[in-house]
């Protein structure tokens, strides 16, 4: 039961030199699944064992923490671990034929090793306890995610590739500076450690850099309010079940990085309050929840529109947890729960249907609520899951957040909320009105059902499920921030 | 480089020394400076500079790319393995101190077999990213 942290990290990189020697497409298919499944079943002991009995530390070659390195599995890192985990065993179990259309030939190994590598790299970041080790694994993921972009059809792929390169490597500088800093003024790396050895009496000038420098970095790889041009080119442009995978895992472990940075290792010095970060954050993604929605009005490509959704929605989780209030940080962490499930939902739908196509316009999808009844019902009952409403797992989030905002003294910005919220279902309409209510462009495309749909499916069931049983995101959130309140009051 | 004798002879003279030093700085990364890491980088460097000389082709007849990537994931296999032994001896990954009878001996064991993977995967890569740079040049 106690290896189980570095089972999740080790046993996909066990499988990483297997698929690299067998070299064979169908075989890396079923490797990559089977661990992924198992990494996912790992997960749920996981949480179970860690709701049982407290956090669980895993200490690397029986090294004990502040020299050696530690692995920490507390709540916090099982809730994310879960979606991640979740969410690469689905989109891998209904990609096959996706994959195999989309990327060449050669490459589809070699694609199931970044893929691997990739999740690898987030689960490190989540799991780990060591600063410096999640700068290595936000690195393995990063450069993985660079391969995975460039593989899609559309001749611009390699170019959003190379740009995401660039503004990720910025941001793994800034990160890594962020962690010099840290190293230099208390000389150690672990994160417990770190945040022990500073306190507000003793701030200095590299602790105050490495908060601003971790800002930014974090910022970029979260997609905050002005740093998130590179989620629009990438989500249009990468192929179609990458996009899939990291609408629900890539932005969100950027925001269990800020969790991770600002509440618990300079929980000690409150830098989001002590220098009025959380009201700028605050500000940025307020301004950045109106223009990404309105923008989201004007595209005509879906996949455009969905990502400018997403900057929307991480802007609301933004906006949840600079709140500072446990209200406030569980809702932002149902919120994330729950989106993911909706997002991932949303762009695997375009995924199954359009294969490897890019560039799908709105205009694509005219009259399919005909010809695909069950799959559009399900993508309905997702959009409207992302519009809130009653019954579906957006209305919790919805439900949360606002209430979490009235509890706060900018209760205003509940307006915003509201209004944004009605907002989108302009956009949601530009679909449906073309999905249900236009004649078929092209009267060939009918399809038999197919077993990669049932993901959908489950996934809007699984929507539905969230908004009627909230055991799971809710309790599970409001235990979190309680636990990551209580530790700030101390 | 055919017509080219100084850089031929002095590579010829060199190229062994590289490769020992490689090999030294690998065996004794645990009491001097270096490791795993420095050595597979000075090892295939050795290497590199004999093909850069005689000829971009030479290298592929002694380690043709198949091999070479056979020989990196082996490197990776060890190290996994190695940290495998201690959570199957009963403790922690990369836990050495059981590999041995002593303490002192199974972290020197533990040791020197974990930077013999690293050495080997990080002197692949380097070779392979050398050889990917030639196909690169043969593709255009």
């Amino acid at each position: 039961m106690s290896q189980i942290p570095i089972l999740i990290i080790i046993l996909p990189l066990i499988i990483v030199p297997i698929i690299l020697l067998l070299r064979n497409n169908l075989y890396s298919y079923i490797l990559s699944i089977a661990v992924s499944l198992i990494n996912l079943v790992l997960t749920i002991l996981l949480l179970q064992y860690v709701l049982k009995s407290g956090n669980l530390y895993y200490e690397l070659g029986s090294w004990s923490a502040p020299i050696g390195i530690r692995l920490n599995a507390d709540l916090l890192a099982c809730y994310f671990l879960l979606l991640i985990n979740l969410m690469s065993f689905i989109c891998l179990a209904a990609g096959k034929k996706i994959i195999d259309d989309t990327v060449q030939e050669n490459n589809i190994f070699l694609f199931y090793i970044a893929w691997l590598l990739c999740n690898i790299g987030f689960c490190g970041i989540i799991l780990t306890d060591d600063i410096f080790n999640l700068f290595v694994f936000l690195e393995i993921s990063s450069l993985s995610s660079y391969f995975l972009i460039s593989q899609g059809t559309h001749k611009a792929s390699p170019i959003a590739a190379i740009q995401y390169l660039f503004i990720g490597s910025i941001g793994a500088v800034f990160i890594l500076l962020a962690i010099g800093m840290l190293y230099v003024n208390t000389g150690t790396l672990n994160m417990t450690d770190i945040s022990q050895s500073i306190s507000i009496g003793n701030i200095s000038l590299p602790i105050v850099l490495s908060i601003g420098l971790f800002f930014v970095g974090i910022g970029i790889k979260s997609a905050l309010f002005p740093l998130h041009g590179w989620l629009v080119k990438t989500y249009s442009y990468a192929p179609s079940i990458v996009v899939t995978y990291f609408s629900g895992t890539s932005t969100k472990v950027g925001i269990y990085i800020l969790l991770r940075v600002f509440l618990d290792i300079f929980h000690t010095i409150e830098p989001l309050e002590y220098y009025d970060l959380a009201s700028f954050i605050l500000f940025l993604s307020l301004l950045g929840v109106f223009l990404s929605t309105f923008f989201a009005i004007r595209q005509n490509e879906v996949n455009k529109m969905l990502a400018y959704s997403s900057i929307a929605q991480l802007s609301y989780i933004l906006i949840a947890i600079m709140l500072m209030t446990p209200e406030g940080l569980s809702a932002a962490l149902i919120h994330i729960f729950n989106h993911s499930i909706i997002k991932t939902g949303l762009f695997l739908t375009i995924a199954v249907l359009f294969v490897n196509q890019s560039n799908i316009t709105i205009s694509d999808l005219s009259g399919y609520g005909k010809n695909f009844p069950v799959l559009m019902l399900s993508f309905l009952i997702l959009i409207l899951s992302l519009i809130g409403l009653p019954l579906t797992s957006g209305f919790i989030s919805k439900w949360y957040l606002v209430s979490s905002i009235l509890d706060s003294n900018v209760w205003y910005i509940s307006i915003m909320v509201l209004v944004t919220s009605f907002m989108t279902v302009f956009y949601a309409w530009l679909l449906i009105e073309k999905i249900y209510f236009s004649d078929l462009v092209d009267s060939k495309k009918y399809s038999h059902f197919e077993f990669r749909y049932s993901f959908v499916i489950l996934l809007a069931i699984a929507s539905i499920f969230l908004g009627i049983d909230t055991t799971l995101t809710v309790d599970l959130s409001e235990e979190i921030s309680n636990q990551f309140y209580m530790v700030l009051d101390k | 480089m055919k017509q080219h004798t100084i850089p031929r002879i002095i590579t010829k003279l060199i190229v062994p020394f590289i490769l020992l030093f490689g090999l030294y700085v690998q065996f004794h990364g645990e009491i001097s400076a270096g490791g795993g890491f420095q050595a597979g980088v000075i090892f295939a460097s050795g290497f590199i500079l004999y093909n850069v000389i005689f000829g971009i082709n030479v290298g592929e007849k002694i380690l043709p790319i198949g091999l070479t990537i056979s020989i990196m994931a082996f490197g990776i296999f060890l190290y996994i393995f190695v940290g495998l032994l201690g959570i199957l001896m009963g403790g922690n990954y990369l836990d050495y101190n059981l590999l041995g009878e002593s303490k002192v001996q199974g972290q020197i064991i533990g040791i020197f077999l974990v930077e013999l993977g690293v050495g080997i995967t990080v002197s692949s890569v380097m070779i392979l990213i050398y050889y990917s740079f030639n196909k690169f040049e043969d593709n255009k």
